[in-house]
């Protein structure tokens, strides 16, 4: 085998593995029926500029929006 | 539409929100409305009853709460399977490739390379990847694998193969509308929609093309 056929090789390998882990996740997912509920964590993914410049009085914080304030003023 | 339910309308189109302004004829009452549009996919079946919806209105005079109350049926319309499509898109991207003049056997590997590349498509963006990203892998795998043609020496036309095996990612519906908001002069959405357009097509250009540096095939 040559170069070209060895990286095609490699390259079909990967994908038939994704699709194999994805058949399992899934598999996993409906039998055991567990703690696999919650959306994937991207890997990549583009965030909003509010996570990256949030400043402290701002009306949202990123993520935990919905929560109520529990500090405690002294 | 409008001239059914006896007012005037006119209609801003932006990237991301749509401005509805309606008055009535003689311009004593106005209303306006913006709303942020929902990102989703393009559902031809929904654009088939909106249209249908429109016609009755204006040929049947169906009135406003029956019209709403179809709306609202409209809007629940599920959308179609994904498995179906998967399927569907994969046929259909072999039967360009036979439009383009390619043999079965190059048929069959457009058919396979385009069955894993939307699934990986289907995939990556139910787990919420970036579409750009999205694209710049699926067009990878999906002229990698369609290369195999050329690499096993399958078929006499494994070229038009490569070529035609990430033509299922060509963003053909934003190329469409960009010009025919063009025409009708929204420009600044059209130039947003022609700019969306572009950037996918650049992604799965890269794809194409780091698919074919990897596996050493010469580019022209």
């Amino acid at each position: 085998m040559n170069y070209p056929m060895i990286t095609w090789c490699v390259i079909a390998a990967v994908l038939l593995c994704a699709f194999i882990f994805r058949v399992v996740e899934y598999y996993c997912t409906q039998h055991r029926g567990c703690s696999c509920d919650h959306k994937a964590t991207p890997f990549l993914k583009f965030g909003r500029e509010t996570d990256m410049f949030y400043i402290p009085g701002d009306d949202e914080i990123p993520g935990i929006a919905d929560k109520e304030d529990e500090s405690e003023d002294l | 539409m409008a001239e059914a339910f006896g007012v005037n309308l006119d209609i801003f189109i932006m990237p991301a929100h749509v401005t509805v302004s309606v008055w009535n004829t003689d311009r004593a009452h106005a209303e306006m409305s913006q709303r942020k549009t929902a990102s989703c996919g393009i559902s031809f079946d929904m654009n088939t009853r909106l249209s249908q919806l429109s016609w009755e209105v204006a040929d049947n005079s169906l009135g406003l709460p029956a019209a709403v109350e179809h709306f609202e049926r409209i809007k629940a319309t599920k959308p179609t399977g994904k498995w179906e499509v998967l399927i569907l898109t994969s046929f259909a991207n072999a039967a360009f490739c036979r439009l383009f003049g390619g043999d079965l056997f190059a048929m069959l590997i457009v058919l396979v390379s385009t069955l894993a590349g939307y699934r990986l498509k289907q995939i990556m963006l139910e787990d919420g990847r970036d579409i750009r990203l999205t694209f710049l892998c699926v067009s990878f795998f999906s002229a990698s694998i369609s290369a195999g043609g050329h690499i096993f020496n399958i078929g006499s036309t494994p070229e038009l193969a490569l070529g035609t095996s990430v033509l299922y990612l060509i963003p053909g519906v934003p190329y469409i509308n960009s010009v025919s908001d063009m025409i009708y002069r929204h420009y600044l959405c059209a130039f947003s929609r022609f700019l969306d357009a572009v950037v996918l097509t650049a992604c799965l250009s890269a794809g194409l093309c780091a698919g074919m540096l990897i596996l050493g095939l010469k580019w022209f």
